[in-house]
């Protein structure tokens, strides 16, 4: 027996307004809930290696969500460069501070939804009808490339709300009726390697219609967005195109790493550090220490990968404290 | 290699590290001579070559995409991009450790896809984004300071920056350029650098090549690329077409040293590998140990090299002086001329450059660019024209020279170029075999292209004299002024009549040499403006020396009048600060009164030639009057007609007597032939006498006419004389008053000063008594407003029957946020039960699976007992459908549960968007009503899922009941078995 997270956002929803910890038996796995934090480190490391048989999923804190969109707003409607650097820094101390004592990166993605979004509720219903996943991961995608923004000093307010609206619907070309398992399969595999998901398509003797669903979904995403007339600077959209599932000039669109700009990169790493599969127990530290691991052989993005793993040098320092 | 690339080599030798460098790429390097239909070039290599206008045409660059490099500098870069022009690389570059990296990115469309990162790309200082173009202060005095620690030159770096930005602003308002704008700046072992990473769509050649105007240009935006190019030793120009990216690079070599900028301009393949010069590095950001390195920017010295300064307000005075002093007077009348022809300029030019006689002297840049360009066409045709498979230098020469008096004849009527043209091309044919080492009569056509080459890199430029614009400017200007400045001060037309009085008499000469004076220092001033700019330059000393000296002896002593310092050092006056006002106010009207003269002068100077004008008018008058009084005595012709008419009456006589000799009869043939001339010459005699008759009269007229104009001008100019002596006077008067007056005004003001000071404190007094005043007219009114202020507070702190509405109207509005709380909550915990009820249905389902499963395996083990659990299986079977409806039930449910939600969540977003509303609390309240409602029904709703739940339980539990009794059953089976 499993249980499926029909909208996760309902159910952290629910475990707060009730107020308890949500825990089940299953048959097989034990689902974990702690609202607004992680269990404590040396009880996570105890149970990694019951990983298979132990779901956890975190929830959001709404003193630590307030918090979240109180210094959001104030950010994004700082003018000055000085209120602008000092708010940034004041969010990044703080966002670092709560991920690393265990806080839900939920609470930082809820806050980026309710104070950026500009995304309609039958966007999002349209997303959620296609795939669910599509929908934690544009949600989650938002959230994750506002925060690499903000540690690759890109800053600026207007610029915070359009990277989260590229990064939220960069998939939305996906949502069509020729959207399938292999599409999906296909998406999961580009992810993981450039280029591996065309030709994984055709080794599951995909459907013209499916190849081309998957083919095109750069191009139907900046459609989109260039229609919505979301973003502060729509010459931004052209991004999804050079940035889409490719770092090395092998994937979709096949644009080489030297080509892109900062921004890009960013979209890129926002899409790389959310799993298509594990939506459900998304973890940032979890991601990123397996990121960093990656480091060791080659990393293609060079331009914003290295403070986005400065992040761990303040993890050390929290323990010895 | 993805694609070959075959290069048409036009220079003369290439340095070993570029010879490395295609050999390591085994890049082809063609020969001009080789035929141009058996190689496609990909690129022309250049070198010392400037004008592009010329390979454009013959290799049609820029329709077959032949991009030219150019391994020296190029000063006109418009003109270089226009042709194709792509890249620019001057020694240094070529040297350096990075020429890998720069070439690699140039021909990295051509390379294969492995070409490998270099190693010697800069490491990451420092970087920051621009969202405007406004906010940029603080990151760029930040780059600057990088620089400035990087030996670099700040202000370059900063001037760089500028008019970079300047440039991108222009392309964005041009809809070319977006924002964000990534600036990253870094170091190498012996550069600096700068990079530009933005979006840009539809950019074209033009958008950049239209920067590159030269520097100097009055409209800046036309040269923001020149000088931000100019500002820096190396500029990169990369285009990502299909990414539509743009990076800009610039980099500056450590402590300078680099004479030329180089200039590459590349679009990239989208899969580019080698784009940015700046990496990812460890190295620090610029530490700044305080230094600012605005504090050290230091002006320029002027070294005396090319540019020294002089004196602007008395330079040109003193040289001129010093020139006319000097110069001879067969010159000055050289220079005055009495011509105002073109070839007359060029030839005083000329002179000039008599030594250099076997050049060709060209009359400006003009028409050496003209020359040039039909040289060459000519050069082209002689190869196409030619019938021969070999031809001689002598044939050759004959050949061009024919084509160019064929095509273009004007061309011969440039100066010296009919006689010079002959020697020039024979010269270059000589240099060409010499150093292809071929002989005289071995020229095929493939030569005669390579000759061209050959004799365009070489160039015409070295081999020719071309005279400055300025140069003309100069002699045609001085040479306006002296034409009028002599015939004012002789009152004489003619310039050699002038000069040869002035042979004549010294007192000429002085005359002369003054009025040369006078007018050079004007046309210096006019063509070099030096009392505006304070500065000479060393091409500005040559012009004045070739211009004015004839020999190359006068022209150095003219160089060194105009170069020596202690002769042109400006006079200062000493004790500026102590000079008094009355002495300035003097100084004024001496200067005044020295204008008045001066144009009293020249009146006077215009009567007197007025009356000299008269004076010969007379002269002329009595001339025709003596002349007519001379045709009027016709001597001759009444002898004649006396002597014709004695003859006449001796015939007469005769012929009465009847006695008609022969020799009589000669006579009166003789007399009938005179009388018919006299009569003859009478009648011409008489017309003449007519005719001058008449213009006499009217001559005299005229002149009575003028002669009574003059002496009205005449007496008017006595009366302005007069008047202006009487006007002089009055300004004398009035002057000296002012004069006075200044006095009375200084005694009074002096002894203001020397009176008490008790007179200063009394006034401060007073003024700060009104200071008093009105503060307390200040203080008064704002005690008014402080008061008014307080009775408002007062007034508002009574009770308000609006307020207590409002707060009415929150609290209820707070009760319905409440209730609509209570509500979302209800329906949360509705929604779980609903799904741990289906849950539940689904654990009811799969253990009536697993004993559906049991049972069959009980069958299949008990095979006699069949019938007895067909039966059984027949009663389990009708429990699917219901579970189907439960499950439809379940959907329905579930369903509603998602339409309250929507619900709710639209009644939040109105609540949060008008709460002041009143409808919209209204509207509330009708949706707060229909929530409850479908609460209601979603109670009901569970009620009944309830209520089948314990149906289920019921049959589930008659079911197991059923299973207990067919186990035992079975066992009974078994053990009868």
């Amino acid at each position: 027996m499993s249980v499926k997270l029909q909208k996760p956002f309902d159910l952290q929803a629910n475990t707060i307004c009730q107020g308890f910890v949500f825990l089940q038996m299953k048959t097989s796995k034990l689902l974990m809930v702690r609202p607004g934090e992680w269990i404590d480190s040396k009880a996570y490391k105890k149970l990694q290696g019951l990983h298979n048989s132990i779901v956890i999923e975190s929830v959001v804190d709404n003193e630590i969500k307030e918090n979240f969109k109180t210094l959001l707003r104030k950010h994004l409607k700082s003018k000055l460069v000085s209120e602008v650097k000092r708010s940034s820094e004041e969010l990044l101390n703080f966002f670092h501070q709560q991920i690393i004592s265990g806080t839900s990166f939920n609470c930082w993605a809820q806050s980026c939804y309710e104070v950026i979004s500009k995304a309609s509720q039958e966007q999002m219903t349209r997303m959620y009808e296609v795939d669910i996943k599509l929908l934690q991961k544009a949600y989650l995608s938002g959230a994750i490339a506002v925060w690499i923004s903000l540690v690759n000093d890109y800053t600026e307010p207007s610029f915070i709300e359009d990277i989260y609206h590229l990064a939220f619907f960069q998939d939305i070309g996906l949502i069509s009726n020729n959207y399938s398992y292999f599409v999906k399969e296909a998406i999961h595999k580009e992810q993981q390697r450039s280029g591996t998901g065309l030709s994984h398509l055709v080794q599951m003797k995909a459907s013209a219609d499916e190849i081309s669903a998957f083919e095109s979904h750069p191009q139907k995403s900046l459609e989109f967005l260039a229609e919505a007339q979301l973003l502060h600077n729509q010459s931004l959209v052209q991004s999804l195109l050079v940035q889409h599932e490719q770092v090395s000039g092998d994937g979709l669109l096949g644009f080489s790493e030297e080509v892109m700009s900062t921004w890009e990169e960013i979209l890129v790493l926002g899409d790389k550090l959310i799993p298509f599969t594990s939506l459900d127990e998304f973890n940032l530290l979890n991601e990123l220490s397996s990121f960093k691991d990656h480091q060791d052989i080659k990393n293609p993005i060079q331009k914003v990968i290295k403070k986005v793993l400065s992040f761990f040098t303040l993890i050390p320092e929290k323990e010895s404290a | 290699m993805k694609k070959d690339i075959i290069i048409l080599n036009l220079c003369e030798e290439l340095s070993p590290q570029i010879m490395d460098y295609f050999n390591r790429r085994e890049i082809q390097l063609i020969d001009p001579k080789i035929d141009e239909k058996n190689y496609k070039w990909t690129h022309i290599l250049t070198q010392n070559l400037q004008d592009f206008s010329f390979i454009r045409e013959s290799y049609k660059t820029i329709e077959n995409n032949i991009q030219i490099i150019s391994l020296t500098p190029v000063t006109n870069k418009q003109n270089f991009i226009c042709a194709n022009g792509k890249i620019v690389l001057n020694e240094f570059w070529i040297k350096s450790k990075i020429k890998n990296f720069i070439l690699d990115k140039f021909f990295q469309e051509y390379l294969s896809q492995d070409v490998s990162l270099s190693e010697v790309r800069f490491g990451t200082m420092g970087k920051f984004n621009l969202h405007k173009f406004h906010i940029i202060g603080d990151h760029f005095d930040q780059l600057v300071s990088a620089s400035y620690e990087e030996s670099v030159s700040a202000v370059n770096v900063r001037s760089f920056l500028d008019h970079t930005l300047m440039y991108l602003a222009a392309l964005k308002n041009r809809q070319k350029m977006d924002f964000p704008l990534e600036v990253v700046y870094g170091t190498s072992e012996d550069a600096f650098g700068v990079q530009f990473y933005f979006s840009s769509q539809g950019l074209m050649i033009e958008d950049v090549s239209s920067a590159f105007g030269m520097e100097g240009n009055r409209h800046s935006e036309e040269s923001l690329l020149s000088t931000a190019l100019n500002r820096c030793d190396f500029l990169d120009f990369s285009l990502i077409e299909s990414a539509k990216k743009m990076v800009i690079t610039a980099a500056w070599v450590k402590g300078g040293g680099v004479n030329d900028a180089s200039l590459l301009l590349t679009t990239l393949p989208h899969k580019a590998k080698l784009v940015g010069y700046l990496q990812e590095s460890n190295i620090e950001p610029a530490v700044n140990n305080g230094a600012d390195y605005l504090e050290h920017i230091q002006l320029p010295e002027i070294h005396n090299e090319e540019i020294r300064r002089v004196s602007g307000e008395n330079f040109s005075e003193i040289i001129a002086t010093r020139i006319s002093d000097v110069l001879e007077l067969e010159r000055i009348q050289r220079i005055a001329g009495t011509e105002e022809s073109e070839e007359e300029l060029v030839q005083i030019l000329k002179e000039s450059a008599q030594e250099e006689n076997d050049k060709i002297v060209f009359s400006g840049e003009n028409e050496f660019e003209d020359v040039k360009q039909i040289i060459s066409s000519s050069l082209s045709q002689t190869s196409e024209n030619i019938q021969k498979d070999f031809i001689n230098s002598d044939e050759l020469k004959k050949i061009i020279i024919k084509s160019i008096g064929e095509e273009k004849p004007e061309v011969f009527k440039v100066g010296s170029f009919q006689e010079k043209i002959s020697n020039e091309i024979q010269r270059a044919i000589g240099d060409f075999c010499k150093e292809k080492q071929l002989k005289s009569g071995d020229f095929s056509r493939e030569h005669i292209q390579e000759f061209q080459a050959f004799f365009l890199s070489k160039g015409l430029k070295e081999n020719s004299i071309i005279l400055s614009s300025v140069a003309k400017d100069l002699v045609n200007d001085l040479r306006q002024r002296l034409k009028t400045g002599l015939s004012i001060e002789f009152q004489e037309n003619s310039i050699e009549t002038v000069f040869e009085k002035a042979n004549q008499h010294d007192f000429d000469q002085k005359r002369i040499r003054s009025v040369f004076k006078n007018n050079l220092k004007e046309a210096l001033e006019a063509t070099f403006g030096f009392e505006e700019k304070g500065l000479i330059r060393r091409d500005e000393e040559d012009v004045i020396a070739k211009v004015l000296g004839s020999t190359p002896v006068e022209r150095e002593a003219i160089k060194e009048l105009v170069q020596d310092e202690t002769a042109v050092q400006p006079h200062e006056p000493l004790f500026l600060d102590h000079t008094s006002e009355k002495e300035k106010a003097l100084m004024i009207q001496l200067e005044a009164m020295k204008k008045d003269n001066q144009s009293l002068l020249e009146k006077l100077q215009a009567t007197i030639l007025e009356v000299r004008v008269l004076k010969d008018a007379k002269q002329t008058v009595a001339e025709i009057k003596g002349k007519a009084e001379e045709l009027a005595a016709g001597t001759i012709e009444q002898d004649l007609f006396e002597a014709s008419i004695a003859l006449k009456q001796e015939l007469k006589k005769n012929l009465e007597e009847g006695s008609i000799p022969s020799a009589d009869k000669m006579k009166i043939t003789e007399l009938l032939e005179r009388e018919v001339q006299l009569m003859t010459n009478f009648n011409d005699e008489m017309k003449k006498s007519k005719k001058q008759q008449i213009e006499l009269s009217q001559k005299e007229s005229l002149y009575i006419s003028e002669l009574e104009k003059m002496k009205r001008q005449l007496k008017a100019r006595d009366f302005m004389l007069t008047k202006s002596k009487e006007s002089m006077q009055k300004v004398f008067q009035r002057k000296d008053s002012e004069i006075d007056n200044l006095k009375a005004k200084l005694n009074k003001s002096n002894t203001l000063l020397a009176q008490d000071e008790n007179n200063i404190s009394s006034i401060e007094n007073k003024h700060l008594r009104m200071q008093n005043l009105n503060l307390t007219k200040q203080l008064e009114v704002y005690k008014v407003k402080l008061s008014s202020l307080s009775e408002n507070l007062k007034s508002r702190e009574k009770p308000d029957n609006s307020r207590d509405e409002i707060r009415k109207m929150q609290m209820e509005k707070n009760q319905i946020l409440s209730q609509l709380n209570q509500l979302q909550k209800e329906s949360h915990r509705w929604e779980m039960k609903l799904k741990s009820e289906a849950e539940r249905s689904q654990m009811l389902q799969t253990e009536m699976k697993r004993l559906q499963e049991e049972l069959s395996l009980q069958v299949e083990a008990n095979k006699t007992n069949m019938s007895a659990s067909q039966s059984n299986l027949e009663k389990s079977e009708p429990e699917n459908p219901v579970q189907e409806i439960q499950l439809s039930h379940i959907k329905e449910l579930e369903a509603k549960v998602i339409q309250l939600e929507s619900k709710l969540a639209e009644s939040q977003k109105n609540q949060k968007s008008n709460n002041t509303d009143e409808k919209k609390i209204i509207h509330l309240e009708t949706s707060l009503k229909k929530l409850t409602q479908d609460i209601a029904e979603a109670r009901n709703a569970s009620n009944e899922l309830k209520k089948e739940s314990n149906k289920l339980r019921q049959e589930k539990t008659a079911l197991q009941n059923q299973i207990e009794r067919m186990k035992k059953d079975a066992q009974k089976n078994k053990k009868s078995a």
